[in-house]
């Protein structure tokens, strides 16, 4: 196994490489000039000519573009994103302060998703063409087909604005500093309640639906129906002898959710006023940050191939019939 | 194996128990009654506090982007009244020579930082000189400045490198004593930006990371304390509108026109629309002038005649009284109001312009045509307001024969594509300063030897040595009556040809809580910036 994971590590090296090339091509070939944002109505005040030419020379922008991408990589391989031409700070401390929201985030939805979504598919699936089972399925299928940005302004309409029961947005209340160690704690989850409701029920509706699929084509195998006929129990049929040939297929489809959460979470980071990567990025692709931007794709990037990996290896763990070890000789 | 000798249940059994589900229900009740502020607290919070949402973070004092939000922690050396008149701010007085290079300015001597120490003239030379350090950069005209004398503690003199008026920069100047130490290299990232000790009305209590900073009142600001004592700046960005509705702040800046007739419409809600300070910006509507359609100004002008203005500023949901023209001017000619009227609306004159310009709908599909080809054309757009001011001009423009289609782009491509002359017509905020000006309408000048500093081919392709020449002469003054003067010049010419149609001036919209008073549009609309001269009425 370790051998293994050794290997796709390696391998992710030239993926990862690949697709932060694309985007640092794609990025400065796009017309546009970072330092047009110095040219912008927002700004009360306009910058001197000299001034940008200075700042431009000072970011390498100057440059051909293969000698700032080998400065770029260079710089990336010592662990230094560079600095980001809107705010004049290293991106890498903006990440270190953005990433852990959008991971708080990402990974509450994926536990909410698994929570709602398996639980509510193997309801259905149990209590198949029950009134229950039709009322769940009307009910994932629409909730599928919202739109995010749709639900969570419906729900910050209705529990924030007109109930008052949940904060509009943002990650702490005003008066945070002032609450105890408790309090503190109940106020972050308050605020993660919505955005975390949001990225997580969409994925449940579909987690829910597959898993109901996945159960009752499991529940008519004949190793269940033996399993039945031997007396055991319908709990430790479903539990032990279904549920977990079932939940092969939804391991890998949450490995292969991260992309899809990230890029989620740019929405809802921008509804709720979350200041996370995604939120982040959005300013930045507006405002041609380059650093900015490649780091943000090279976070993605890297979760993406990571979360890849992780799926394969509990995939490994659920169905013993898989093993990444080499076959042994006789 | 032995089989398991359980007895058999029903598939319900292995369902969650409601009393489970009830447990997680009262959970995030308890969540939310935990979160909610009990009505005391609330009404405790909103007596002499005024909370509004910036899209910021906890360094917005420091060397950014919000100018607005310095002014209440940092002064400026002066500022403008309501006429576009400078006042005093951290100075009392100031005189200057005759050629405007050489400034001296007098401090107020009872301006103090907020740690109590006494703000000097080594202050502003040392933030100066600070701000023209090659490893800060700052983005302010620090590189105009030759040196600094500092003749005492409250006077100082600055000379300058060409004629200036000094007034004009948004320079805010820092402590000394608490930021000589520190290193230039590390300016960005210095932890003062979070919790600075400045000169200006409001100083800082504390701040919540990416959620809040609060402010106090200085009881000890030379003009006195604000009414309202404790300011609430709150984080955020597109929540705006759900922000304001739900109660959960006093104000907004930069709300979406869009928004505005429903906000308008609520009786706990004023609206106010800022322009300028200074020199504002303009949404125009840029003729290529190469292109065979734009060459003649004839037709630049029948466009512009076609096109009702005031209408139009109804359409986007702003103000239908703003100042509106055709010329180019300074500040505070239009603070004053002395601006040549815009051409009228006059849709019969801009046909009968057509027509004499040899444009004719001779097959009566609605679009005129000269020699063959159709008076039809693409304006590049803006997302946004401009965008909606395109689909405006679009249906006005066809009402005299004249077809365009609306291409949309993103403002980086639109700016590029008009730097390098790839347009026909282009919807694009012009800046109404003497430097914009010359970017558009005399590039040559930009350069010593004549050629302009974007290729010939780009731009809008404009060429008027005349304007050109009282541009050139506009940067060798800083006299303001003297540039008064010289734009009075210029207006006929820019009138006559009319490279640019300017549509409306751009305007900041805020939305605020009536309880909030003191604000007017267009001058004194910013929550934020006038935020001492603003009292609280319940």
């Amino acid at each position: 196994m370790l051998k293994y994971i050794t290997k796709r590590l390696l391998l992710s090296v030239p993926l990862v490489l690949g697709i932060v090339t694309a985007t640092f091509f794609m990025a400065h070939l796009a017309p546009g000039d970072p330092m047009d944002m110095y040219l912008e109505p927002q700004r009360q005040r306009q910058v001197d000519l000299e001034v940008i030419e200075l700042l431009r020379k000072k970011y390498g922008l100057d440059q051909p573009i293969h000698v700032q991408y080998v400065t770029w990589l260079k710089n990336v391989a010592q662990g230094d994103f560079g600095e980001s031409f809107r705010h004049r700070r290293p991106v890498k401390d903006m990440l270190v302060e953005a990433v852990p929201y959008t991971l708080q985030l990402t990974v509450l939805a994926i536990i909410l998703d698994a929570l709602i979504g398996i639980t509510i598919g193997i309801i259905s699936a149990v209590k198949q063409y029950s009134k229950l089972d039709k009322t769940v399925t009307i009910g994932s299928l629409i909730i599928y087909a919202i739109p995010s940005f749709w639900l969570a302004l419906m729900l910050i309409m209705v529990f924030s604005v007109n109930l008052g029961w949940f904060p509009t947005s943002q990650t702490r209340s005003m008066h945070y500093e002032d609450l105890t160690a408790i309090g503190k704690m109940l106020d972050r989850a308050w605020h993660l309640v919505l955005p975390v409701f949001v990225m997580g029920i969409a994925g449940a509706a579909g987690t829910a639906r597959y898993m109901r699929n996945k159960l009752l084509e499991v529940l008519n195998e004949e190793y269940i129906m033996a399993a039945r006929a031997r007396g055991f129990r319908e709990k430790t049929v479903i539990v032990k002898h279904a549920l977990r040939n079932a939940m092969i297929p939804i391991v890998t489809i949450y490995g292969m959710s991260l992309p899809f959460l990230l890029g989620g979470a740019t929405i809802i980071e921008t509804i709720f006023a979350w200041p996370g990567m995604g939120r982040l990025t959005v300013g930045a692709v507006g405002g041609r940050d380059y650093p900015i931007i490649m780091a943000t794709v090279m976070i993605a990037a890297v979760l993406t191939v990571l979360g890849n990996l992780l799926a394969d290896i509990t995939y490994a763990a659920v169905d013993p019939r898989v093993s990444y070890d080499a076959p042994r000789r006789r | 194996m032995k089989p398991e000798s359980e007895e058999v249940r029903p598939p319900t059994a292995a369902l969650p128990r409601l009393a489970n589900l009830a447990g997680i229900v009262a959970i995030f009740c308890a969540i939310a009654v935990a979160g909610c502020r009990s009505p005391e607290e609330a009404e405790e919070a909103s007596d002499t506090t005024f909370t509004v949402l910036y899209d910021a973070d906890e360094r917005l004092f420091g060397p950014f982007w919000s100018v607005e939000a310095w002014f209440l922690m940092f002064l400026p050396l002066t500022s403008w009244d309501e006429s576009g008149e400078a006042i005093g701010r951290l100075v009392r007085s100031w005189e200057h020579s005759t050629d405007y290079r050489t400034w001296t300015f007098h401090l107020r001597p009872d301006v103090r930082w907020h740690d109590g120490v006494p703000v000097t003239a080594h202050d502003v030379k040392w933030s100066i000189e600070l701000a023209g350090n090659p490893d800060v950069l700052y983005d302010d005209p620090w590189h105009d400045v030759d040196s600094i004398r500092v003749r005492n503690d409250t006077t100082l003199t600055i000379f300058y490198g060409r004629p200036k008026d000094a007034r004009n920069d948004w320079m805010v100047y820092w402590p000394r004593h608490l930021l000589e130490g520190l290193d230039p290299a590390q300016f960005y990232q210095w932890d003062f930006w979070t919790q600075p000790v400045g000169d200006g009305p409001y100083r800082y209590v504390r701040h919540v990371p990416k959620t809040m900073v609060e402010l106090e009142a200085n009881a000890e600001f030379y003009a006195g304390k604000p009414d309202i004592d404790r300011v609430v700046i709150k984080f955020g960005g597109e929540n705006g509108i759900t922000e304001l509705l739900s109660g959960n702040v006093d104000a907004i800046a930069w709300a979406n026109p869009i928004d505005v007739p429903k906000l308008a419409s609520d009786p706990r809600f004023r609206v106010y629309h800022q322009i300028g300070p200074g020199i504002p910006w303009l949404q125009a509507l840029f003729w290529n002038v190469r292109s065979p359609l734009f060459a003649d100004r004839q037709v630049r002008r029948a466009l512009t005649h076609a096109i009702d203005r005031r209408e139009l500023l109804g359409a986007l949901n702003l103000p239908e009284d703003l100042r509106l023209t055709d010329v180019l001017f300074t500040g505070r000619q239009y603070h004053r109001g002395e601006l040549p009227p815009p051409l009228a609306f006059d849709p019969e004159k801009a046909r009968a312009m057509l027509r004499e310009a040899g444009w004719f709908d001779g097959d009566g599909d609605g679009v005129r045509e000269r020699a063959g080809e159709s008076l039809s054309f693409t304006a590049l757009s803006p997302p946004g307001a401009a965008g909606h001011a395109a689909i405006y001009v679009q249906a006005a423009l066809q009402k005299v024969g004249v077809h365009m289609e609306i291409q949309n782009l993103d403002m980086n491509l639109l700016r590029g594509r008009v730097q390098n002359g790839e347009f026909e017509a282009a919807f694009l905020p012009y800046w109404n300063s003497v430097d914009g000006q010359i970017r558009w309408l005399a590039p040559g000048l930009d350069s010593g030897d004549g050629t302009p500093q974007q290729s010939r081919s780009g731009g809008i392709g404009y060429d008027n040595p005349e304007v050109a020449r009282l541009l050139a002469s506009v940067r060798e003054t800083a006299d303001a009556d003297q540039e008064d003067s010289i734009y009075r010049n210029l207006a006929p010419l820019i009138r006559r040809d009319l490279p640019i149609t300017f549509l409306y001036p751009e305007l900041t919209t805020y939305i605020v809580h009536r309880r909030v008073r003191g604000l007017e549009s267009p001058f004194r609309a910013d929550p934020i910036q006038f935020l001492e001269r603003l009292w609280i009425e319940e």
